[in-house]
């Protein structure tokens, strides 16, 4: 083999080298020594609520040549969840994706309200998600195997599920950020089946206002409304 | 050697017979509570024979369990003893532990392997619809192939996109997205059961049946000691329809033992109290016995099956039978040697008219539809002429037939001055402004369920755990029948339409929807034809809206299967689906020939009923069958107007156009006075308060009969009628008490018209006192 190629296959090569780098069992974290580690920067990252940022969404599928480029905000409470809202809504169909303890719900601009089929405690990825951005080791933990490398200023955090429920959402979660900032998490079930989310710069603590939380966040005694 | 008179050897032998036959009756068999027995085996209405097939069939069968541990681990030990012991007992069926893979899984697993043969017949006439609204001038398969890739493109960017990606390769159609989607209702999220562990059961006999219960306590009690033994402080609640058979079967036998004892006692209590010697008063139990004795003989050989209800309202029988006692025993002999037999002939009119008035009004409800009325009518009829019979060969046997009551028991107003006289006729004008005004503020209402007496704290235990397997108020659950499976899919498709249009943006889920319309079932090979091309066409497609084609090639392998393998028959594909259903989806439609049936659940609470075109019925319908009892009710009240007007025609013939209108008007009035009364109080009434007043219009004429003979005489009303009024009263005021609902209706209605009607014989020579006697 030429230098090029070799090049060239090292090239393709390297993000999957980094992954396997992250999962690599010498990464390997067990939560007391991630706690005794990255408490200071998780602990903080965790106990922040009302996060809001912008996000950009890219979902790949394995019969789908180009990733589906979704883009818009999200905000996570610790009480009431995770809203999701979509600059195009005529496209996925719903305004927001509410995750929370109840299960994922659905609505669009009118108030439509949509409870997608099956048990709310196995929402897949979203569910993943919302656990993920609040930051709920112990939660996480129960369903995953932590990996960490890098240092507080760029690291990067791997989840690898150990139960039959964790594996149906994904195969392997990896979270990268610096510094308190969460930058990207990538929910990969497959090579070619995986969401990548950049997010953007985060407000933190601004609260939902009233219309805010009808809007965005399950209602009280809320049932789906059709 | 004395000689054994023949009345004497006719009652024994009589009494023996039937105590015998009485004795060896196997009353586990002949007895039934269940209250479906209550209603025609042929019932014509469709509802009606939904319920039974539910009672009978798998819907009935299930039991709910909810196990309660704190621990988790513990917890979930607990669940697998307890799920593997229901599982190991042959009381059980099929067990489901909720949340295991099972039930929707499979559900979601046989509709993805018939997805080509159910669902592709709709999506194809959907599709075509939309093809000819838009008059694109390209091929149909070009078209076709297009519009699902740009669909497909567009799915991707939806929610829910990332749950079906691993299922895309197989269903670039979005057959089983969009049916899942349109399915929320009936594969909807549970509720999380925090610390408890949800298993669902079927038993393996029906609920209403011997086996379907001790046996399925037996196990659940096994099973409840083996998960005690992974978690010793579990607790169990479970629901399921033999708990309730069973403690209703206890009330109802209890009440039965009760309301007959008291009864009786307060029957012979009153009479001890009126007559001058109280112990004479056994006399009138013997004709009370020979009623109930030939009243059950003759009901248990007319009927195979007898519900138990029949001999708790029998209880009445007590307080009507010992009226021929009275009758018969209290009339003092005119002159006073006058034999007994003379006494009976003397009195044979009257006892005849108001023993066959009444036998030919009950017999009446021998036309009925309903079993239980028709029961009732022999059980009263048959228990009347015993009585009758029995009255006049029991007294043939004493040596003095004839007992005085005490004083007051006879005693009359005898102060009738124009102030009682005023006080008797205001009385009677507001008892008839009550009959006249009152009935017009009644309202009528059927339930099932008040036949029974209910169970609060089971029925509180099942809310609570079938909100936990996901029931909820907030919903509807609706059931469209069919003879055939394709009527049925037929007529769900006009309920939907009927849904869509009564309640406007409320969503309506039902497995129905798996299976194809028979119209668009035998417009498949048309439409398969046509689609010659569509494979390469969309494969085209695909590539130009980014896929890569190649990855649906389980689809196309799919495809090529289903265009070259002949279609299955339509009942063949969906027993296919049905066998295969597992649990509770199992429970959402039937596809039994002759009785088919699918389950829609709405997302409302209950509401407008469908129209009959529709086939369908809420279940809210079927709990209480309102709707059928009306026709029942509406039945049995031209069974009694023509009752009452042969009774009237019996008392016109016997009594003639002078006297006849005057005993026809007291029961009568006392009827319309006892529904008035009901009416300004606000009482809904049932089927039961009419029965009611059948029975007392009879009793109350027989008041009017014997006060007519005496006033013909120049008397005052005998004080039998007083004595039988009172003791009727006693004895259907106990029922009043009952706490079976429809028992406390009919013993009410009765207590009323017999009261109203004994003021109205005391109220009326008082009220007549100012006037030249007739």
């Amino acid at each position: 083999m030429t230098l090029r190629p070799r090049l060239l296959l090292a090239l393709l090569l390297a993000p999957l080298a980094g992954r396997a780098g992250l999962f690599d069992p010498e990464n390997r974290i067990e939560l007391p020594a991630l706690r005794a580690q990255w408490d200071g920067l998780l602990g903080r990252m965790a106990a922040t609520d009302w996060v809001r940022t912008p996000f950009t969404e890219k979902r790949y599928f394995s019969v789908r040549r180009m990733p589906v480029v979704l883009k818009g905000d999200l905000i996570v409470s610790r009480q009431h969840g995770l809203s999701l809202h979509y600059d195009s809504a005529a496209i996925t169909g719903w305004s927001y994706v509410i995750v929370d303890s109840a299960g994922l719900l659905l609505r669009d601009d009118q108030g439509r309200e949509l409870t997608p089929p099956g048990d709310p405690r196995a929402a897949g990825p979203q569910r993943l998600l919302l656990n993920v951005l609040q930051l709920d080791l112990p939660q996480l933990a129960e369903a995953f195997e932590f990996r960490a490398t890098g240092t507080a200023d760029a690291w990067q955090l791997g989840l690898l599920p150990r139960t039959a429920d964790a594996r149906r959402a994904a195969t392997s979660v990896t979270l990268a950020g610096a510094g308190v900032n969460l930058q990207r998490i990538v929910l990969e079930r497959t090579a070619a089946q995986r969401v990548e989310i950049e997010i953007g710069t985060a407000a933190l603590g601004r609260a939902a206002d009233p219309a805010e939380l009808q809007a965005r966040f399950r209602r009280p005694g809320g049932e789906a409304r059709p | 050697m004395k000689r054994v008179r023949g009345s004497t050897v006719l009652l024994w032998s009589l009494l023996a017979a039937a105590a015998l036959f009485l004795f060896r009756l196997d009353y586990a068999r002949r007895i039934t509570t269940d209250v479906l027995d209550l209603i025609p085996v042929a019932e014509r209405s469709p509802e009606l024979a939904l319920v039974r097939a539910l009672a009978n069939e798998q819907q009935a069968r299930v039991a709910l369990f909810a196990l309660q541990e704190p621990d988790a681990a513990r917890r979930e030990a607990a669940a697998q003893a307890f799920t593997a012991a229901l599982r190991a007992s042959p009381a059980f069926a099929e067990v489901v532990r909720m949340g295991e893979a099972g039930g929707n899984d499979a559900l979601s697993r046989q509709i993805f392997q018939q997805r080509l043969d159910l669902l592709l017949p709709g999506w194809l006439a959907a599709r075509q619809t939309e093809y000819a609204a838009a008059a694109r001038p390209e091929p149909w398969p070009a078209w076709l192939a297009e519009t699902t890739a740009a669909r497909l493109e567009t799915f991707l960017a939806r929610p829910e996109a990332l749950a079906f990606q691993d299922l895309l390769p197989s269903d670039p159609l979005l057959l089983l997205p969009d049916l899942l989607v349109q399915a929320q209702g009936f594969l909807a999220a549970r509720p999380a059961a925090g610390d408890q562990a949800l298993v669902w059961a079927r038993t393996t006999a029906a609920p209403l049946r011997e086996e379907g219960q001790a046996p399925v306590f037996a196990a659940v009690g096994q099973a409840l000691a083996a998960a005690r033994g992974a978690a010793p402080g579990a607790t169990l609640r479970w629901s399921a329809i033999s708990r309730f058979a069973v403690e209703s079967r206890r009330r109802i036998t209890q009440e039965m033992s009760w309301l007959n004892l008291v009864s009786l006692g307060a029957v012979l209590g009153v009479a001890a109290v009126c007559l001058r010697r109280a112990h004479k008063a056994l006399h009138l139990a013997a004709v009370v016995a020979c009623a109930m004795l030939g009243a059950w003989t003759f009901t248990t050989l007319a009927f195979e099956r007898v519900h138990v209800l029949v001999f708790v309202v029998g209880a009445l029988l007590g307080g009507v039978a010992i009226d021929y006692g009275f009758y018969l025993y209290l009339q003092p002999p005119q002159p006073p040697d006058e034999p007994y037999r003379a006494k009976v002939r003397r009195l044979a009119k009257p006892l005849l008219a108001s023993a066959l008035t009444t036998v030919i009004g009950f017999s009446l409800l021998l036309l009925s539809e309903l079993p239980l009325l028709r029961q009732l009518g022999v059980f009263v009829s048959a228990g009347l002429l015993c009585a009758l019979a029995g009255a006049v060969l029991w007294f043939d046997q004493l040596k003095v037939t004839f007992i005085e009551t005490r004083p007051f028991a006879r005693a009359r107003w005898t102060g009738g001055g124009p102030a009682a006289r005023s006080v008797a006729r205001g009385l009677l004008v507001a008892g008839g402004l009550v009959a006249l005004l009152g009935p017009w503020r009644l309202h009528w209402r059927d339930d099932i369920r008040e036949l029974e007496i209910s169970a609060p704290e089971l029925r509180a235990e099942a809310v609570e755990l079938r909100a936990l397997f996901g029931e909820t108020g907030s919903r509807t659950v609706y059931l469209t029948r069919g003879t055939t499976s394709a009527g049925a899919r037929t007529a769900l498709g006009h309920f939907l339409a009927w849904h869509a249009t009564a309640f406007p943006g409320r969503g309506a889920a039902s497995l129905g929807l798996v299976v194809p319309t028979p119209a668009d079932w035998a417009a498949l090979p048309e439409r398969q034809q046509a689609l010659a091309g569509f494979e390469t066409e969309f494969r085209a497609a695909l590539e130009r809206h980014g896929f890569e084609a190649a990855g649906f090639e389980p689809f196309f392998a799919a495809w090529r299967t289903w265009r070259q393998t002949p279609s299955p028959a339509y009942d063949e594909a969906v027993r296919a689906l049905t066998g295969a259903l597992r649990g509770p989806a199992a429970l959402l439609l039937a596809t039994t020939p002759g009785a088919c049936w699918f389950a829609t659940i709405a997302d409302h609470p209950p509401g407008a009923e469908p129209p009959a075109a529709t086939a369908t019925v809420s279940s809210s319908q079927l709990e209480h069958l309102n709707g059928l009892f009306s026709r029942y009710r509406a039945s049995a009240l031209q069974l009694s107007a023509l009752g009452l007007g042969l009774v009237g025609a019996s008392v016109f013939a016997l009594y003639g156009w002078r006297r006849g209108p005057r005993i026809f008007a007291l029961p009568c009035g006392s009827c319309l006075f006892a529904f008035g009364l009901l009416g300004l109080a606000g009482q809904t009434l049932n089927l039961f308060h009419l029965l009611g007043a059948f029975l007392g219009v009879c009793l109350s004429h027989n008041y009017a009969i014997f006060s007519a003979e005496n006033a013909a005489r120049g008397d005052e009303p005998p004080p039998s009628i007083r004595l039988s009024a009172l003791t009727t009263a006693a004895s259907f005021g106990v029922l009043a008490a009952s706490r079976i609902p429809v028992v406390a209706a009919l013993g009410t209605t009765v207590t009323l018209i017999v009261c109203a009607a004994l003021v109205a014989v005391e109220l009326e020579p008082l009220a007549r006192s100012g006037r030249r006697p007739t």
